[in-house]
């Protein structure tokens, strides 16, 4: 089991180290001074010197990213350019916003996709069934800034519609998020209780004379939400993400807005620790979903332990 | 004569598929006596592990029994609402399947799986004494080191193990039936005699009786008393093993018979010519009838009866109708 | 199944025949043999990816009712100029954000253009966002996945890429290249195939690796048949079951990316207009005239369903096991 999981920490290394690298190698590639975007036009030779040599942008590019590296490791992302502020301190200000709608989204897509699912696989082919699974799958057609422009005019003057000062401001960003995740949550748990339904084990439970109801509580639904559950984690990190969009639309200051924002002033630092970040939290959510799973799966957890 | 544990009258069951109807189950009448033990022979697709399907209520869909009726203990299981027939399975009748490795659940303790068939037909009990039940069955069906197995999961065990373990489950509430649907086709050479042995044990030490369905004959002579053959979905020849094996009625029976690996004989391994019919499309007449070296210009046409070939002992040949004085070959 | 019923009633015929005629034991008994020969003929085929689409389009009615309803707005946003009398971009400020009516099916933006138009033209945009990046991210995905599962050597730098590419969130990777290269229809298409190839290449690969090991690879293999061959002739056919599955689900995604990139302006560019990018610059005028926002955003809707229905339907069809 420690052994498992040790190696599935080590094989996420090289993979943080290619997505930092990837995103250095492309933003390199922009065009555009950094220190014109920074201070403007006129700034005398001099400065632009000594500042190019403190941040290492006279070195070839391949030290620049071991600098960078270097500097990421003890939780410096760099200075943003527009913004005069280091963007770790600007991520650690925003990260907590944007985990907060993450979490709420997350909840929210729980308590109703399981139920959900599991009410439509045992109802298959019943109206609930239909019913759900069509508000399932709409919930993952449909872009969600759609569904927040039209949550955001229905709701006018009755819930908050933009910022983060209240909890009030996040139910319906919340709404927004948790209805693409409740969809695919619901069917992936339907999917995955079917299949388990068919499982030679069922027919034994039901051969013991176990009520259909005691089947499917006691035997089927603990195996059909062991994918479920890695869903879940890997969910919560890919709502993270998702929330650039919400975060856009609702102006709620968090890490997404922050790489919108990057991306429109064309603050170099502040985007490639914005992404960089995210997707470091996002291989951090994957990695907690497959230990997870390993935790509650008695066949690997039993397994690893030997 | 005195009434039968387990009586199939005239069972129909009935797949609705997309292609059309497959009757698994086409009329088949079999009886089982109280501490009997009767073996259900044929090839795969014959219809037999249906048969026991139909008893137990666990039919997959589109599966349905259409016709017949089934009589457990003179009530008829067939009539009776589900909760009460719940009530019996894994009860007073019970159940071990043919793959071993997957009919256990593998999240739920091997222990807690058959202490769960204890507690669900016994209200009164504790779960300790279910524990202590349960672990008596573990002993008695040779599991060993009881104690340290209860709490292990399905897959830490071997096959013989966990088919020990459905044969606890099984038994642990002391059935009057026990139905046994290939339990030794999954498992090694060496094994299936081991579980053989210990299925025979009980079966004479707790008086169940026991419907073996297999497909293999070795398993009839070691185990059975009497043997129901079975073809496309309906009995082709019901008879005591001895009758049976000293005296074969059916061509298919002797064909499945011709087919057990013989040491002694040098001759090639017999094989039935062609295949199963499918049972969307059974042939007209007698359904054995296209892979039949007897086969006679009628049986194409009729389907035969079962007709007693010698006291006890019937066959579904007209080759056997003396009564009504056929020729013979 | 069909097959099992002729073979057993010929057998049956020329048996019945036979006996009759009076023919010997012998004579009956090569009668029998002889049809099991023929019987062998008719052995049941699997069925061809054609009937199964037949059977598909049979049983699972939404399924089929959702490849019309694809069929019919690929076709409208064809001919759109047959279909509408208005230019996409004829800016009329006398008929600013009129709401729907008879001339106006979807009423008029703030410039007085005709949004039912405009839906029509902008879905050009939508359809070629959700077809060929698809197409391309698929090609690039199928040959690496191929390559990594075949030749052993490849595996770990090419999975290993798609473990990198996988590890963003899509969104906020495809953001980063529009940045980097600059919004753009063209490079929607570039960003979007650069970041879709990793999912297909990992069920590419897998499907591969069992695949590898069948008996018609290895005797390919025996036969000295080469790697490439072996590849394109004998591994891909076969993963084309899940592949189309793949291509159906895949578009519906690579349209939806386009609207959020669109939405965060690194999309679509202005004159040119997209599905996505109306909705987005409906955002304004939403309160006071929302069927700028409605249209557009049911367009994406009607679309992104029936695709996923039809993917839906299609792995039930095709390929069950896979999810």
């Amino acid at each position: 089991m420690l052994k498992y999981i040790t190696k599935r920490i080590l094989v996420t290394i090289p993979v943080l180290i290619g997505v930092v690298f990837l995103i250095f190698v492309m933003l390199s590639v922009v065009p555009g001074d950094p220190l014109t975007v920074m201070m403007g036009e006129k700034v005398k030779v001099d400065v632009i010197e000594r500042l190019s040599e403190a941040m290492h942008l006279n070195d070839p590019w391949y030290v620049r990213f071991g600098w960078y590296l270097w500097d990421a490791l003890h939780g410096d992302l760099g200075t943003s350019y527009k913004l005069m502020r280091s963007v770790s301190s600007l991520i650690a200000n925003a990260f907590p916003k944007t985990l907060m709608l993450a979490v709420t989204a997350a909840a929210l897509s729980w308590i109703i996709g399981i139920p959900a699912g599991i009410i439509s696989a045992i109802k298959k082919n019943s109206l609930a069934d239909h019913l759900f699974m069509g508000f399932a799958l709409c919930g993952v057609s449909v872009p969600a800034f759609s569904v927040g422009m039209v949550l955001q005019n229905m709701f006018n003057g009755i819930l908050p519609v933009s910022g983060f000062s209240s909890p009030k401001h996040l139910i319906l960003p919340a709404l927004v998020l948790g209805w693409n995740a409740a969809g695919t949550i619901a069917r992936l748990t339907r999917s995955s209780l079917l299949e388990v339904l068919e499982d030679d084990y069922i027919r034994t439970a039901r051969a013991k004379g176990l009520a259909p109801v005691s089947v499917i509580l006691g035997h089927a639904l603990k195996n059909s939400l062991l994918p479920v559950i890695t869903m879940m984690a890997i969910q919560v990190s890919s709502l993270l993400s998702g929330a650039v969009i919400t975060e856009t639309l609702f102006s709620i200051p968090g890490v997404g807005r922050l790489a919108v924002d990057a991306i429109n002033s064309r603050d170099m630092p502040l985007l490639q620790g914005t992404v960089i970040f995210t997707t470091a939290v996002i291989i951090g959510g994957n990695l907690a979903a497959d230990i997870l799973y390993s935790v509650v799966d008695p066949r690997i957890r039993v397994e690893g332990g030997k | 004569m005195e009434e039968a544990l387990l009586r199939i009258q005239d069972l129909h069951t009935t797949f609705y598929t997309r292609d059309g109807l497959v009757r698994a189950v086409d009329g088949v009448t079999i009886a089982i006596n109280a501490g009997e033990s009767v073996g259900i022979v044929g090839e795969s697709g014959c219809g037999k592990s249906m048969t026991a399907m139909s008893v137990m209520g666990l039919l997959k869909k589109p599966g349905k029994v259409d016709g017949g009726k089934i009589f457990f203990d003179g009530r008829e299981l067939t009539a009776m609402p589900p909760g009460e027939k719940r009530r019996l399975m894994g009860n007073k009748i019970s159940m071990i399947f043919q793959e071993p490795m997957t009919s256990l659940n593998p999240v739920i303790t091997v222990g807690k799986q058959v202490r769960e068939a204890l507690l669900l037909h016994n209200r009164h009990m504790s779960r300790a004494q279910a524990k202590e039940r349960a672990l008596q069955a573990f002993e008695l069906v040779g599991i060993p080191d009881a104690k340290k197995r209860y709490g292990e999961y399905p897959h830490q065990l071997s096959g013989g193990l966990r088919q020990r373990v459905m044969i606890a489950m099984a038994m642990v509430c002391g059935p009057g039936l026990l139905i046994a649907d290939e339990p030794t086709t999954a498992l090694d050479v060496t094994i299936e005699a081991q579980i053989l042995h210990l299925m025979k044990d009980l079966q004479e030490e707790k008086g169940t009786a026991v419907m073996m369905i297999t497909h293999n004959l070795g398993v009839v002579a070691q185990f059975c008393h009497r043997l129901y053959v079975m073809y496309a979905g309906k009995v082709m020849e019901s008879g005591t093993v001895k009758e049976i094996f000293a005296d074969v009625g059916h061509p298919y029976t002797e064909g499945l018979m011709r087919s057990v690996p013989d040491m002694e004989s040098k001759e090639r391994l017999y094989n039935i010519r062609g295949m199963v019919p499918s049972m969307l499309h059974l042939p007209k007449g007698c359904r054995f009838c296209p892979r039949c070296q007897y086969s006679m210009a009628r049986c194409f046409e009729e389907e035969p009866e079962m007709y007693e070939a010698s006291p006890g002992h019937f066959v579904r040949c007209f080759l056997y109708e003396q009564g009504k004085g056929e020729e013979m070959p | 199944m069909a097959s099992f019923e002729q073979a057993a009633s010929l057998a049956a015929r020329a048996a019945v025949n036979s006996a009759k005629n009076g023919f010997s034991q012998e004579q009956r008994l090569s009668a029998v043999e002889r049809i099991e020969e023929e019987e062998l003929l008719f052995l049941p085929k699997p069925d061809t990816i054609g009937t199964k689409l037949l059977n598909m389009c049979r049983e699972n009615k939404v399924a089929a009712f959702s490849g019309v309803v694809l069929a019919v707005m690929a076709a409208a946003i064809l001919f759109a100029d047959k279909l509408t009398v208005y230019d996409p971009n004829g800016v009329n400020l006398m008929e600013r954000l009129l709401p729907p009516s008879g001339a106006h099916w979807c009423g008029t933006d703030e410039l007085g253009r005709d949004i039912f138009t405009r839906i029509l033209y902008g879905g050009r945009v939508s359809l070629l966002v959700g077809v060929i990046p698809t197409t391309i991210s698929m090609a690039i995905g199928i040959v690496l996945g191929m390559v990594s599962g075949y030749i052993r050597q490849t595996e770990a730098v090419i999975m290993r890429l798609a473990d990198i590419v996988l590890a963003f969130p899509s969104i906020v990777l495809a953001m980063v290249v529009m940045y980097t290269l600059g919004a753009t229809t063209t490079n929607i298409f570039v960003a979007l195939s650069m970041i879709g190839w990793a999912k297909t290449a990992r069920v590419v690969r897998s499907q591969t690796l069992s695949l590898r090991e069948q008996e018609f690879v290895e005797a390919a293999r025996g036969m000295g048949v080469g790697k490439w061959t072996i590849m394109f002739r004998h591994i891909l056919p076969n993963c084309l079951p899940s592949l189309i599955v793949l291509f159906t689900l895949n578009i519906p995604d690579a349209i939806l990316s386009e609207a959020n990139l669109s939405f965060l302006g690194v999309g679509t560019q202005p004159p040119d207009s997209s599905w996505g990018l109306m909705v987005s610059q409906a955002r304004t005028f939403a309160q006071s005239s929302p069927w700028m926002l409605i249209f557009p955003s049911l367009a994406i809707l009607i679309m992104v369903l029936a695709l996923n229905f039809l993917g839906d339907g299609l792995r039930d069809a095709l390929d069950p096991h896979g999810k």
